[in-house]
Order: structure tokens, then C-alpha cells, then sequence
């Protein structure tokens, strides 16, 4: 139940983010719902699982743009083997922590990203890092505490604690 | 315990393996990849929330549209008295006749929801979409479509870092190289100004139409500053996008044809008289 909730959940995500999230930008920043809801999936069913939707989740908005095919998909693989490894060893069930762990897998995304789509497009990177990866980071943050709790009641953890948050 | 025995370690090196080799196989491997999976799993998709969100945007709209199209009409008759009388003076001038473009609607049915934005996917009758075609809104210039399968035409923005677009200041015809400003959502950099030369703020910067790629006089914005770069031998000038890319929900593909008007035909030449005396040298040059 839980991975068809997680599929469901990352299939709805990628389906509001290119078709909706546009329309709620700030200064062309938009908040990444898919990130939120890769960040839940490796906070309650931990690494594999986060590694598995994160490259899943990439690969679906690496598919927009071909040029950089896989910088999404590394980058997001990274960021749910992070976030499942971290959560491990804090407390479980903390919805602050669910979204500082929002806001730190944001930054890390988009460091990764942003090097990788500097690398093939000779773009700059810290300044897009600056004015892409910060503002995204704090718009992705607040809207996650709602999303978060919404998620949180269809993929729970594994074992023991029956609350996801 | 050994580092690749750890929870999560061997998914991330199969999925750390398989994105580098996406990223390092060829463009057509890459486009490849993209577009089976598209077409398989994505465009329905897209299609069936196109359609939901269709439904609703035609039922508010319809007053606004009616008027829209009153409007049109009378910009319509506009329209062919100008280019009746553009055609007059193209004749006098005796410069080769234009074609002019048609414009075949399209409904933007989903936005790159990666970071940067670089891509739009629009819903276009088919038949009536190419590669290369170029796209634009009420506003200005889009994009070119990059890949069409079916209904559904890829369409790459301007403000994608791989599709610079050659442009000219409307007014003073400078012309530079124009790439989107990562620092900054709505704004290009036109690139390789000289210092001298003339470009001043609140300039409308159009295609230029070199390089072949997008027709000349199509707006792309406006020149919001322009300052000397730090090696004080060219012009940093940056452009205010005329398009807001976030928000593009109908475009327009430009298909090379006069349309429906046939100006040949509608403009008549006035009579000259047959005297039997020879013509002017020169005369009936120009096409």
C-alpha cells in the first residue's frame, strides 16, 4: 500500500509541479512539491527507498529536457540517500525537523544540480546557486509543513511509531 | 561495516550509475530515452489534465472572448488596409515580396518543472507542427519547437541556456547575442555589444533575424539597464523579458504563408495606358 501511495504520490507531484506550481511563482521561484515528497518517502521508509523515488522523480522532470538528461535524476538520488542516512539517526515524528529537512535537501539538489547543468551549459554556478537554489529552498520550506502532514497520512514508517508526524 | 554494505548504498550506486551514463550518452540516445518514455507514460497524462483544465477555462472565458474577437475584427480590416499599402510601396521600392506567416494556435499542456525551466510542451492540431518552428505569444518571441510527436510539439524556450538567440535593438539596429541571466528569472543579457555602440535603457530589443533560426522583428524585450562590462570594451545591457515564461498558457506557431488575406490579389495595379512607346529602362525590375 504504502509504495503505491509513494508511485501515486510522486505521479500527482510531477503532474501540480508542471502544470500548476507555475502559476504560484514569486519572481519566477517556484517551490518543488516533488522534492517535498521525496524528502517524506526517505524520512519514514529510509536510504533505499529515498534513492529509488529520487531518481525515479529526476528522471520523470529530466524527461522535459534532454539536453541534461540524469543531472536531475543524480542529484535527487543523492538527496533521498541523504535524507534517509540523517533521519536514521534523529528523532522520528518531529514535523519541525521534517521540514529543516526540507530546506537542507533543497540546498543540497540544487548545489548538485546547478554544478552539473554548469558544467554542460558553462553556466555560472554560484550565482545561480544565490539567487536559484536560496530563494527555492525558503519557498519550498513553506509550503512543506501542510504537504508534509497531508503525505504523512498515507505513507507512515515502516515500524514502530504509528504517527508519521 | 564495509561503506558499500550500508542501508541504501548499492540503490544509490546503480541509480548514481545510470544517471551518469544518461548524462554522458550522445543527444540523439538522450532524446531518445525521453521521448518513449513521454509518449508512453506522460502524455496521456498530461492530455487528460489538459482536457479537465480546458473545460473549465472555456466555460469562464466566453464573454472575454467574444469581445476579443470584436476587437480582432476591427484590428483585422486595419490590418489589410496596411498591408495593402505595404505591398504598394514594397512594389514602388521593387523589393522582393515577403511571405509573411500564418499562425496556428496551441495550448500550453505542461512547463519543464525542473529548476531552470527551459521547456514547454504544447497541444497543437496535428499536421500543423514541425522541428524548427518558431513560437510565440501575444507578448513576444518564445521559443522553437524542438520535437513533435503526435498532437503534442516540444517547445525550447529562449531563456534555456543552450538556445541563444541572435538579437537587435529595434531602434538604433545593434546587434548582439542575447542568453537568459540565471541570477535573474525575467532578464536576458545581450552579449558582445560594443562599447560605442548606441543602446540606451527602455530600448526594444527584437530578433534579428541572423543565424536563420527565428524571423527578424520579433519582440523580445526591453533594455532595463545598460552599463560598460568591467573590461570597459563592451556593454553590459540587460533585457526585461516582454514574455513571462512562468505563465504562457496559449502560444502561437508560425507557419511561413501569407494566410487567407491574398494581398496579390486584392492589390490591382494601376492601368497604363499602351501608347506603343517603349518602357523606361529599369522599369518591371523589381518583383
Amino acid at each position: 500500500m504504502s509504495k503505491l501511495a509513494i508511485a501515486t504520490a510522486v505521479l500527482l507531484g510531477y503532474v501540480v509541479q508542471a502544470s500548476v506550481v507555475p502559476f504560484i511563482a514569486i519572481w519566477g521561484v517556484r517551490p518543488d512539491l516533488l522534492l517535498v515528497v521525496l524528502v517524506h518517502a526517505a524520512l519514514m521508509r529510509g536510504p533505499t527507498t529515498g534513492v529509488i523515488v529520487g531518481f525515479a522523480s529526476g528522471f520523470l522532470l529530466d524527461i522535459a529536457s534532454p539536453q541534461t538528461l540524469g543531472a536531475n535524476a543524480l542529484a535527487r538520488s543523492v538527496v533521498g540517500f541523504a535524507v534517509g542516512h540523517v533521519w536514521e539517526s534523529v528523532e522520528r515524528g518531529s514535523l519541525l525537523a521534517g521540514t529543516l529537512a526540507v530546506f537542507g535537501a533543497t540546498l543540497l539538489h540544487d548545489v548538485i544540480y546547478l554544478a552539473v547543468i554548469a558544467m554542460t551549459t558553462h553556466g555560472s554556478f554560484p550565482s545561480s546557486l544565490l539567487t536559484l537554489a536560496l530563494p527555492a529552498a525558503v519557498y519550498t520550506t513553506a509550503v512543506a509543513a501542510p504537504l508534509l502532514m497531508l503525505l504523512g497520512r498515507f505513507v507512515r514508517p515502516r515500524r514502530a511509531a504509528r504517527r508519521a508526524y | 561495516m564495509v561503506v558499500w554494505k550500508r542501508k541504501g548504498v548499492p540503490a544509490l550506486l546503480v541509480t548514481g550509475g545510470l544517471s551518469l551514463f544518461l548524462l554522458l550518452s550522445g543527444d540523439a540516445a538522450q532524446l531518445g530515452v525521453a521521448r518513449a518514455v513521454e509518449g508512453v507514460l506522460l502524455q496521456p497524462l498530461f492530455r487528460f489534465f489538459g482536457l479537465l483544465r480546458g473545460g473549465v477555462t472555456a466555460f469562464g472565458s466566453r464573454h472575454e472572448l467574444a469581445q476579443r474577437l470584436a476587437e480582432l475584427e476591427k484590428e483585422s480590416d486595419l490590418f489589410v488596409e496596411r498591408g495593402l499599402e505595404n505591398m504598394r510601396l514594397r512594389r514602388l521600392l521593387g523589393f522582393a515580396s515577403e511571405s509573411g506567416f500564418d499562425l496556428v494556435p496551441g495550448e500550453v499542456l505542461r512547463y519543464d518543472a525542473g529548476r531552470l525551466g527551459e521547456t514547454i510542451s504544447v497541444s497543437v492540431p496535428p499536421g500543423h507542427a514541425a522541428v524548427g518552428q518558431v513560437v510565440v505569444s501575444p507578448d513576444g518571441l518564445v521559443g522553437r519547437v524542438a520535437a513533435v510527436h503526435g498532437g503534442l510539439a516540444d517547445v525550447i524556450l529562449i531563456r534555456s541556456p543552450s538556445n541563444p538567440v541572435s538579437a537587435r535593438v529595434q531602434r538604433s539596429r545593434v546587434v548582439g547575442t542575447l542568453r537568459w541571466d540565471p541570477s535573474h528569472p525575467s532578464r536576458f543579457n545581450l552579449l558582445h555589444v560594443p562599447a560605442h555602440a548606441d543602446c540606451e535603457v527602455g530600448d526594444v530589443i527584437v530578433s534579428s533575424g541572423l543565424g536563420g533560426a527565428y524571423p527578424a522583428g520579433l519582440r523580445i524585450g526591453t533594455a532595463a539597464s545598460v552599463e560598460r562590462d568591467w573590461t570597459g570594451l563592451m556593454k553590459d545591457v540587460r533585457v526585461e523579458s516582454a514574455v513571462d515564461f512562468s505563465r504562457l498558457e496559449e502560444v502561437f506557431l508560425l507557419r511561413p504563408r501569407l494566410g487567407d488575406i491574398d494581398f496579390e490579389r486584392l492589390y490591382t495595379p494601376p492601368a497604363v495606358p499602351d501608347t506603343g512607346a517603349p518602357a523606361p529602362a529599369g522599369e518591371g525590375t523589381g518583383s
